[in-house]
């Protein structure tokens, strides 16, 4: 099936920042978003719906997209390639703390040696200026200046060398935020930060690039040894403190950006787009609404979000599980042949 | 020197206006104070506003 022209794709979304109960730790939609995976084509989904920590357990015809890279993909401003193997650049903030840098240089070994990932350089930027505050229930994020990030990304790309970049900081948040997360009464506070860092990227270089957090040796230690009481969901973040594991995995092999009518992944061939709950809100779903596309949205999947008063979108199908969402994927399938 | 943040923002809203029609006007409402517009988000809906959460680029 994959080798015939059309392709059967979905895209299911799970966005990190809202406390999703699917979703809303690192890499707990793993399981969901591979059984989706396993009915279709080819699936399209954000990076972390998919990284667990130093794991990205995702299967291959899971397409690992950087969310502002969808939005541009369903308004049709750029397609994709298939997956193919990548030449990854990383950009790591040289921190004070040389345990924690010296951390993400062995995870880069590991994954090279190991794993077999493409690591082509790296490159050094001072610690950016990054602050994060809690809003409404939801954290916001700002990034004083990108021009170092921006120069380091354009140094790794002169080179020829590199086909994605990963990006690795230090994002200073509060423990009792982090412990509130950790016991499911916050969101993820780290998502909305690292999404800045990469859409940066992405918008200025039309790359793949996804961000994972580097830890301080404190943070280390309160995010490992000291929260052995946490949320189930979230064990990953407690089992492994080498992050940026799970973006190298799912740059590996991440579509590359086309331009519009260049690539092999098109609109066109997107059947679906599942959602959780409430989460009718995004430019994907506008333009899944404008574009004919059926939209699934998932009731197990509960968040932040509470239903928008005052709207009703059309060719919105609701179910209660994901199973049932894979039902409906299915149906869907026999349907276009 | 150039700034990436998210924030709030809010766009005059017609009663069924459709969704890409609310992005769009964020999008103008952005461009036009000189921020590039990234991703955004509808978080509600009252009378005759549309509450946005948007990631932009700025420059200092």
């Amino acid at each position: 099936m994959k080798n015939s022209k059309k392709k059967f794709i979905v895209a299911s979304i799970i966005p990190t920042g809202i406390q999703c109960s699917i979703g809303g730790y690192i890499g707990d939609a793993t399981l969901v978003t591979n059984r989706l995976a396993s009915v279709c084509d080819y699936l399209i989904t954000n990076p972390n719906a998919v990284n667990g920590g130093a794991f990205n357990l995702k299967d291959k015809n899971v397409l690992y997209v950087e969310g502002y890279c969808i939005d541009q993909f369903f308004r049709k401003q750029i397609e994709m390639s298939l997956p193919q193997k990548n030449n990854i650049g990383v950009i790591l903030e040289k921190l004070v703390d040389t345990t924690a840098v010296n951390y993400a240089l062995k995870s880069i070994e590991a994954f090279q040696n190991v794993a077999g990932i493409n690591i082509k350089k790296i490159e050094f930027i001072k610690p950016l200026n990054k602050s994060i505050r809690l809003h409404d229930g939801q954290f916001c994020g700002e990034v004083e200046d990108i021009t170092p990030l921006l120069a380091a990304a354009k140094k790794l790309l002169k080179s020829g060398q590199v086909d994605a970049i990963a990006i690795s900081t230090h994002i200073q948040v509060d423990n009792k935020y982090i412990r509130q997360h950790q016991k499911g009464l916050l969101p993820n506070p780290y998502g909305l930060l690292e999404a800045l860092l990469s859409h940066s990227i992405t918008d200025a270089f039309g790359i793949p690039s996804a961000h994972a957090p580097i830890l301080t040796k404190k943070e280390m230690e309160l995010f490992l040894f000291r929260s052995f009481d946490s949320d189930p969901r979230s064990a990953l973040e407690n089992i492994s403190a080498a992050y940026l594991g799970s973006v190298l995995l799912g740059l590996d092999r991440a579509p590359r950006l086309m331009k519009y009518g260049e690539g092999k992944i098109k609109l066109e061939d997107v059947k679906a787009l599942i959602v959780p709950s409430n989460c009718l809100r995004s430019i994907p779903v506008a333009w899944s609404i404008k574009y004919n596309i059926p939209i699934i949205q998932v009731r197990e999947n509960k968040n932040i979000f509470k239903p928008l008063k005052g709207r009703t979108e059309k060719n919105i199908i609701t179910v209660d599980t994901y199973d049932d969402a894979i039902r409906e994927v299915l149906r869907l399938r026999e349907k276009a042949g | 020197m150039k700034g990436i943040k998210t924030e709030n923002i809010s766009v005059p809203y017609k009663e069924e206006e459709s969704l890409e029609s609310i992005f769009s006007k964020a999008d103008d409402l952005l461009m036009r104070d000189k921020k590039k517009p990234l991703r955004m988000v509808l978080l509600d809906v009252v009378n005759a506003e549309a509450r946005l959460l948007v990631s932009f680029i700025y420059e200092k």
